[in-house]
């Protein structure tokens, strides 16, 4: 079965987790995140990791394993779901935190401003 | 409170204004990430699983409402409009971005607050008592000695690389409400015969994977002893302490392998051979801060001023979150940060920037910040606590649940944190949305629930009546309960209750573990109480019943 994955890392001057797309350039969207579907794909992500030059605007990028089978593959293009990448820890990087503070508040004290 | 001096002042403007020189570099390229690391971790600045994270120091949860209104800017300003209170008493923010880092320490040091040591393996803010100078049960005022701990350990040259971080709480009273005894060293400060302070010394307490209550090291202290002799036990440790296994790099490991009497011998020894002339110092300088601190604090006279208890239709909030002022006509209130389904410890920038506004109006701009992840008012007069919890009620914030099973404590776990294996707010506010009704009828007093999200217990849930740990198995959140652990003068560890539990199942066995306490309680027990009778198996058959694994 075919390995997917792609690259994440966080920005450097903002901390914001970012991915690697299609464009060769880090995007805070995960839609825009370049997965790799087949050997080919890894390989070429795993050298864009190996370039330092890459690195510059970013701290700690790393390759994300996904699941094949929760990667849906819709025109050529893989979409990432929450329950794509294989460990958890990766899932809720990926799209959480899951509370939101703000809405909570709202809900407590609708008039707090 | 104790307030910065020209040295003081100095010290943490020259901290920031390094610190922005280092930024610059990082940025430039001129240092590597590995090469920069090590410094932002030294000033606070962790990356974590979405983005940076700053942590700052609330030295032994003391803030002013000036402190606490800069807070809510930064929150507003420089993050997403809220920040997390945390068990250590300090604040976190969780997406500041690097480059705006040096202006919020320059504003942190315009208040006279810094972020230096709340990371890396060298001594940690220190913490103490919420409730010090005030509490009606307190022997001594902790922090006096609580501010020559952070003066002491500020950048101390020897104690700046430890085998692992170095946690202190400083207590003064008969009631433990700081945990001390699950800290590297708690100090626990009464009065001589004559009035001046001596100090008993616990050792090797805390959590993690290896918790362990903190032992008795030595009575009776006297002030001129105590700083070489905290240095004459850090320097064992330091000698000693393990490097290559950062799981077994704490004192409590030191302690338990060397054993207590062959750790204090060494320690004796190398006391001994200190030239203590260099000390006397400390003796003035814990005199000059607490008269500093003294100077600071309110004068306040005795007032024959009682609650009429008659004016409140529901009294819960006056029966769990005012506490008994040494001074008469005073009261000490807890603002609890655990709303019916909150994010504990979370505070808004309109929260911070509202209670600043309260504490000025009804504590003479005092507050505190407990361990327990609540905010305190230490100089509230009694006649205006109606009028305190009208203004709390319109903020969202009179949630009458101090010490209740409500007042969960929990970490930021696997949604924020970078170490953890399972998610703690999710469950935190599951549990607060069922445990609010059932304490409208008042029944769940005197029961702890803290929530780690991994296994270095953050969330403080060995310490729990009942605790939750978050882990991984096998790719899916598990959460491990345990029961009977305390943090107060009586301070145990919590033991397993048996096999973990999916998130969904949490919150049916916590409730059948309460269900069990109240079936079990006497008149007068509490949790603890039951728990001593009754033992663990008596709530792991309730707890797991039917229960599908």
């Amino acid at each position: 079965m075919a390995q997917f994955g792609f690259l994440t890392a966080n920005d450097l001057r903002t901390g914001q987790k970012v991915f690697w797309t299609t464009a060769g350039t880090w995007s805070m969207d995960p839609d825009q995140a370049a997965i790799a579907a087949n050997d080919r794909d890894l390989d070429a992500l795993q050298r864009v990791l190996e370039n330092p030059v890459i690195q510059v605007e970013v701290v700690g990028p790393y390759l994300v394993q996904l699941d094949a089978q929760s990667t849906e593959i819709a025109a050529n293009k893989a979409v990432l779901s929450a329950d794509a990448p294989k460990r958890l820890r990766e899932s809720l990087r990926l799209r959480g935190p899951s509370p939101s503070t703000s809405s909570y508040r709202a809900v407590i004290a609708p008039n707090a401003g | 409170m104790y307030q910065y001096d020209q040295f003081d002042q100095a010290f943490v403007e020259a901290r920031s204004a390094e610190f922005r020189g280092q930024v610059a570099r990082r940025l430039s390229g001129e240092l590597s990430e590995d090469e920069f690391k090590p410094l932002r971790l030294q000033n606070g600045v962790y990356l974590q699983l979405h983005a940076y994270m700053l942590r700052i120091a609330i030295p032994y949860g003391e803030l002013s409402s000036c402190q606490l209104r800069m807070l809510g800017h930064i929150a507003e300003t420089y993050d997403k409009g809220y920040g997390h209170f945390t068990t250590r008493q300090n604040i976190q923010f969780n997406w500041p971005k690097l480059v705006d880092i040096p202006d919020i320490l320059d504003k942190l040091a315009s208040v006279q607050m810094h972020a230096i040591q709340t990371s890396g393996n060298c001594i940690r803010n220190v913490t103490s008592d919420p409730f010090a100078g005030v509490a009606a049960d307190e022997w001594v005022d902790p922090r006096p000695a609580a501010e020559l701990l952070r003066q002491w350990s500020s950048l101390h040259p020897e104690f700046a690389y430890l085998p692992r971080k170095f946690k202190f709480a400083v207590l003064g009273a008969a009631e433990d409400r700081a945990a001390m005894k699950f800290h590297d060293i708690g100090l626990w400060v009464k009065n001589d015969d004559t009035g001046a302070p001596i100090f008993d010394l616990w050792v090797g307490g805390g959590q993690g994977r290896t918790p362990r209550v903190a032992r008795l090291f030595k009575q009776d202290v006297a002030l001129i002893d105590l700083i070489p002799l905290l240095d004459a036990m850090l320097r064992v440790y330091n000698l000693h302490g393990r490097r290559d296994n950062k799981y077994k790099a704490r004192i409590k490991i030191l302690v338990d392998e060397m054993g207590l009497d062959a750790y204090r011998s060494e320690v004796e020894a190398e006391f001994a051979a200190i030239d203590k002339a260099p000390f006397a110092s400390a003796v003035q300088e814990y005199h000059r801060i607490a008269q500093n601190i003294q100077q600071a604090a309110p004068s306040l006279k005795p007032r024959e001023v009682l609650v009429d208890r008659a004016q409140w239709s529901d009294p819960r909030w006056l029966d769990n979150n005012v506490s008994a002022h040494k001074v008469p006509g005073y009261a000490v209130v807890s603002i609890s940060l655990k709303p019916q389904g909150g994010v504990p410890g979370d505070a808004t920038a309109t929260d911070m920037a509202r209670v600043a506004d309260l504490a000025d109006r009804y504590s003479l701009g005092f507050l505190r910040v407990t361990h327990r992840q609540n905010l305190v008012f230490p100089y509230v007069p009694v006649e205006d606590l109606p009028a305190l919890h009208a203004d709390l009620q319109a903020m969202g914030l009179a949630a009458a649940n101090i010490g209740n099973a409500s007042d969960i404590i929990a970490c930021p776990g696997l949604d924020y944190c970078a170490l953890a294996t399972a998610r703690s707010i999710p469950i935190a506010q599951a549990l607060s949305e069922s445990l609010f009704p059932r304490e409208a009828k008042g029944e769940l007093r005197g029961i702890s629930i803290n929530i780690s999200g991994c296994i270095n217990a953050c969330g403080h849930h060995h310490a729990a009546n009942i605790g939750i740990l978050g882990l991984n198995k096998a790719e899916k959140e598990n959460y491990q309960i345990t029961v009977g652990g305390r943090s107060d003068e009586g301070a145990r560890v919590g033991n397993i209750l048996g096999p973990g539990v999916n998130a969904e199942q949490v919150p049916i066995v916590i409730h059948r573990i309460i269900d069990k306490y109240l079936s079990e309680q006497r008149v007068g027990e509490d949790f603890s109480a039951v728990y001593d009778r009754i033992g663990k198996e008596g709530f792991k058959e309730a707890a797991y019943v039917d229960l599908a694994g």
